[in-house]
């Protein structure tokens, strides 16, 4: 209970306001923590639970197998293959929505007229769930149906991402980077407008110009918001873009889009193999755990703060 | 019976008559075997054609009712009735030369690969695509847009495969009624499925969808009504479905994961649309990837 924090002093010569009730500050973490408990460890621990169960076809029962699931899960080589794929996928995702962000933040951070307008419109996307973004993108860039599509091969474009991997990939790129940019100009603009403006001016009355300023100052002092996104858009990547892959690709042509976190989808809800998806959800948190620590430990230390 | 068939189909083929007469080909043809239809493609595709067929639900029509049709196993275990430890048999000879073909056809611009869903419906209904294979029940969507007439026809067969056509096989869903409802419930289950079955909802949902009518009443009503007369080629699926007693391979197919093997499927399928793989290494990587899903099915029933 020594963590309980001010309210254990109960010296009277304390300036400082204090609150000597001490079930004060956990009831104040409650809601968090409740939170935590049932949307995540709750969740984390039933899938912990079911990678280890068989279940019957119907999910009336289920056998407990150990870990037969992860060992058939390393013996595919297509789910290895996946690994690769996720990487690829992350990385782009990521490089491009963080990259179109601040470059669209740096920008909207000079507007003086009609500022309001360009930054509400810039953060809209963000309102648009995943399943509608890759519909959206479908309806533009489907060969059969998409409108640009259908320019494109107008002017002799070789567009057909229905039998091309690579088109494949970079169109649920796109679709899924189009989507975070939003999140990532809001964090970019916030982090721009809290650098003083007096440090820039001072450099540039020493005559460093434009490009010169930011890659000394503002990009560096930009530093703690680029690694705090770095670290949501690998989070958003790996897991919540399943649903633009299933309305845009299914993970086709062949397994040119198939990321690990469409077949725990695809496993778990469209083909009721709740024991391999669970394993494959634990594999997941194991794996991004595993680069959230690099994150932190190696990258991190190049933020300023 | 385990449910109540509702939405049933079967695959047919369309053809869109103002194509063919533009290559010069008599509009009313309806090519019966797959040769036949590869006379028609090639002229289409001299023709200038960009898409003269393309498909629907790939799996379900050039593998699953391709093996029905010509009485060839699609799984062991009589396509998975007879037992869990069914093993897939889909890469015999004739699905392996259905497959080359249709290979060969992609790579020659005579088969235009859509997706795996029932993505080439609008390439059909927009005029693009000649020829589709798709469900009976693509029937409603292609009447209502496309501005062309229309054939509907018999799923073509391979003429060399012995007895061949048998009949297709159904896709689509059935209602099911679960357990732990008050009588009273039931009672009201029932009426709605006594309804739904009646001879005139089941005629007016089979003459307004394309799909199968589930009573032999249904039929003989919209026969009656004159249905098929006005509307030629919409009893071809029931026709098709009923023309033979059905036989162990052409009664259906009932497997344990089937819609991972049919993902499966649709991925080696790909591959040889693209020509990365030829048909026979295609049918038999899906093959074992497949049983060893069908494996995993078998100890989850244990």
């Amino acid at each position: 209970m020594a963590c309980a924090g001010p309210a254990s002093s109960g010296r009277p010569m304390e300036k400082r306001v204090t609150f000597d009730n001490r079930l004060l500050p956990y009831l104040l973490l409650t809601p968090q923590l409740v939170v935590t408990i049932v949307f995540f460890f709750w969740p984390a621990a039933q899938a912990l639970y079911q990678s280890l169960l068989l279940p019957d076809p119907f999910g009336l029962g289920a056998r407990f197998v150990w870990f037969s699931n992860f060992e058939y899960l390393f013996n595919d080589r297509y789910y290895l293959q996946s690994f690769v794929t996720t990487a690829v996928f992350t990385f782009f995702v990521t490089l491009v929505s963080m990259s179109v962000a601040l470059l669209f933040a740096v920008m909207a951070d000079q507007v003086i007229k009609g500022a309001g307008a360009y930054k509400t419109l810039l953060i809209w996307p963000y309102a648009v769930a995943p399943a509608v973004a890759g519909v959206m993108w479908l309806f533009m860039f489907q060969p059969s149906i998409g409108v640009i599509a259908f320019y494109m091969k107008a002017v002799g474009i070789d567009w057909n991402p229905v039998l091309d991997g690579g088109q494949a990939m970079t169109l649920v790129i796109l679709a899924a980077a189009w989507k975070q940019i939003s999140y990532n100009f809001l964090f970019f603009l916030a982090g721009l407008q809290a650098i003083p403006k007096s440090l820039i001016e001072a450099a540039a009355i020493d005559g460093a110009g434009k490009w010169h300023r930011f890659r000394t100052i503002i990009f560096p002092l930009l530093s703690p918001t680029t690694f705090f996104l770095l670290v949501v858009n690998i989070v958003y990547a790996f897991f919540e873009t399943f649903g633009i892959i299933h309305t845009m690709t299914s993970g086709g042509p062949g397994q040119s889009t198939t990321i690990l976190v469409y077949k725990v989808y695809s496993d778990g809800f469209v083909g009721q193999d709740l024991g391999s998806s669970a394993a494959q959800s634990v594999i997941l948190m194991v794996v991004v755990g595993i680069l959230t620590v690099i994150q932190f430990r190696f990258i991190e230390r190049r933020v300023h703060y | 019976m385990l449910s109540l068939p509702y939405n049933s189909s079967t695959p047919v083929l369309y053809i869109n008559k103002n194509a063919l007469e533009e290559a010069g080909l008599d509009p009313e043809a309806k090519p019966a075997t797959w040769p036949e239809v590869e006379e028609i493609l090639v002229k289409l595709k001299e023709a200038g054609s960009e898409c003269p067929l393309t498909t629907a639900w790939q799996s379900w029509v050039h593998l699953e009712n391709l093996s029905a049709y010509h009485n060839a196993p699609f799984a062991t275990e009589a396509n998975g009735f007879a037992g869990t430890n069914t093993e897939l048999a889909f890469n015999g000879d004739l699905q392996v030369k259905h497959i080359d073909k249709m290979g060969a056809w992609a790579k020659d611009g005579l088969f235009s690969y859509s997706g795996r869903r029932n993505e080439g419906g609008a390439r059909f209904r927009s005029g693009e695509c000649a020829m589709f294979t798709e469900s009976s029940a693509g029937y409603a969507g292609v009447k209502a847009e496309a501005d062309f007439p229309f054939t509907v026809t018999n799923l073509p067969y391979w003429p060399e495969a012995e007895g061949a056509p048998y009949n297709t096989i159904i896709g689509g869903a059935s209602l099911w009624v679960m357990s732990g409802h008050e009588a009273e419930e039931y009672a009201g289950v029932a009426a709605f499925l006594n309804y739904l079955s009646s001879a005139e909802v089941q005629a007016q949902w089979h003459q307004d969808t394309g799909y199968l009518p589930i009573t032999t009443a249904a039929y003989d009503l919209t026969k009656e009504q004159g249905f098929y007369n006005e509307n030629p080629g919409t009893d071809v699926a029931i026709l098709q479905m009923t023309g033979k007693a059905p036989t162990e391979n052409s009664k259906g197919i009932r497997l344990g994961n089937f819609d991972q093997i049919r993902a499966i499927i649709d991925e080696e399928l790909e591959a040889v649309w693209q020509g990365q793989k030829d048909a026979k290494a295609a049918l038999d990587e899906a093959v074992s990837r497949g049983n060893e899903l069908l494996r995993r099915f078998e100890q989850s029933t244990r």
